[in-house]
């Protein structure tokens, strides 16, 4: 009960949150869209922003993990059309709320850079690389994708492959502790109407540790919703553990609030 | 509970979905590339603005086929009357932030199309 008096919505009975959100994307869906938004929450696409555009996203995770454990993670981004297929991306703040702890702390800042190489409607397959550096209070970590992409009338499926490199340590320079993950993502996306789309998304991740070897993976699997209006566009996925790792969140949600300028 | 089914389904039926999951995609590919906007042909040219060559309206189907689906899926050339394009194609031309003349050269390709697939639909000869 702590975590509802900081999230009301959580509080409310499943048949109210299932009517709001419903009524939201009724009144959505009726409107035209705009924004050059994202169709995942966890899977990132091929295409960059459009030369000179600015976009700032604000990307919220919750996570709960078995014993009513429940974590908030916030980052906001401002991402900018550096040219025709390349977008660069300010991570301003990433930061957590621990709902048992019920306090919050500033976790890192970073840059990512998105260059894309093939078009997922021109081209036989859509593909970018992404890059990601991150430095924070006794954290830095390196980040890199490449993502695949196909668009397929209103289908679009899209999938990530992703190893990541974390160091911890006091300092910059005397970093101790040093862990690894590999992930893949794959996300479909059917666009119902110019202002709503539904679609799956699955995530694998295999927590190397201290880069001694692969964990067991972690499987999740679960549905993704897309809005849109004018400049505005959110997109909420919630996924379920479909593996029995009891140290790993049985389930997990993202949603991500952008508006372009 | 729904997880525990979830794992269930998964555990069960994971082999089986895979392969569904792939069949379903390259059902999506094969639909996907027979569902491209139609190709620049010389009969086009009739229904552009004076002075368009084909190497245009090649640039104008390129247009169309990179900043459109960069928000949405593509609509038929044929979906909408000339006087809608018109409307339709300046105010996406602003979202998207493409230049003036990328905006004509994607006018002109729309129109092109649009009447070649009307006149095709009549069963008429453009000649």
């Amino acid at each position: 009960m702590k975590a509802s008096r900081v999230l009301p919505f959580f509080v409310f009975s499943t048949g109210c949150r299932a009517a709001a959100i419903c009524a939201c994307l009724c009144l959505l869906s009726a409107q035209s869209a705009r924004a050059s938004e994202r169709a995942f929450a966890y899977t990132y696409q091929s295409l960059t922003a459009p030369v000179g555009e600015l976009e700032l996203e604000n990307k919220l995770t919750w996570k709960s993990r078995p014993g009513q454990i429940r974590e908030f993670a916030f980052q906001h981004e401002l991402e900018f059309g550096l040219s025709e297929k390349t977008q660069l991306a300010l991570y301003v703040a990433n930061w957590q709320y621990d709902a048992r702890e019920r306090g919050s702390a500033y976790q890192s800042s970073g840059l990512e850079i998105i260059h894309n190489f093939t078009h997922p409607v021109k081209d036989l397959l859509g593909s970018a690389i992404y890059g990601e550096v991150q430095m924070g209070d006794g954290l830095f970590s390196l980040e890199g994708k490449l993502i695949l992409e196909k668009k397929f009338g209103p289908w679009v499926v899209a999938w990530n492959g992703e190893v990541k490199a974390e160091w911890e340590g006091r300092r910059i320079g005397d970093f101790q502790d040093s862990a690894g993950e590999l992930s893949q993502t794959l996300g479909v996306s059917y666009e119902i109407n110019r202002s709503l789309a539904v679609g799956v998304e699955l995530l694998q991740e295999v927590p190397l540790g201290a880069w001694h070897g692969p964990a067991n993976p972690e499987w999740y699997l679960g549905p993704n919703v897309t809005v849109r209006k004018g400049r505005f566009y959110a997109t909420l996925t919630t996924l379920f553990q479909s593996t029995d790792r009891q140290s790993a969140p049985s389930v997990q949600a993202r949603t991500i609030v952008g508006v372009e300028f | 509970m729904p997880i525990s089914s979830l794992q269930a389904v998964v555990s069960v039926y994971g082999r089986r979905l895979v392969c569904a999951a792939s069949v379903f995609v390259a059902a999506l590919w094969l639909e996907g590339c027979a569902g491209l906007p139609p190709e620049v042909t010389p009969r086009m040219l009739d229904f552009s603005a004076r002075g368009k060559t084909l190497p245009d309206l090649e640039e104008g189907r390129t247009v169309f086929l990179v900043a459109c689906t960069r928000c949405h899926a593509l609509d038929a050339p044929d979906k909408f009357s000339e006087a809608q394009w018109r409307r339709i194609v300046p105010e996406m031309a602003e979202s998207s932030k493409i230049s003036q003349r990328a905006e004509g050269l994607l006018l002109d390709y729309l129109l092109g199309a649009r009447a070649q697939l009307l006149a095709q639909k009549a069963g008429r000869d453009l000649r």
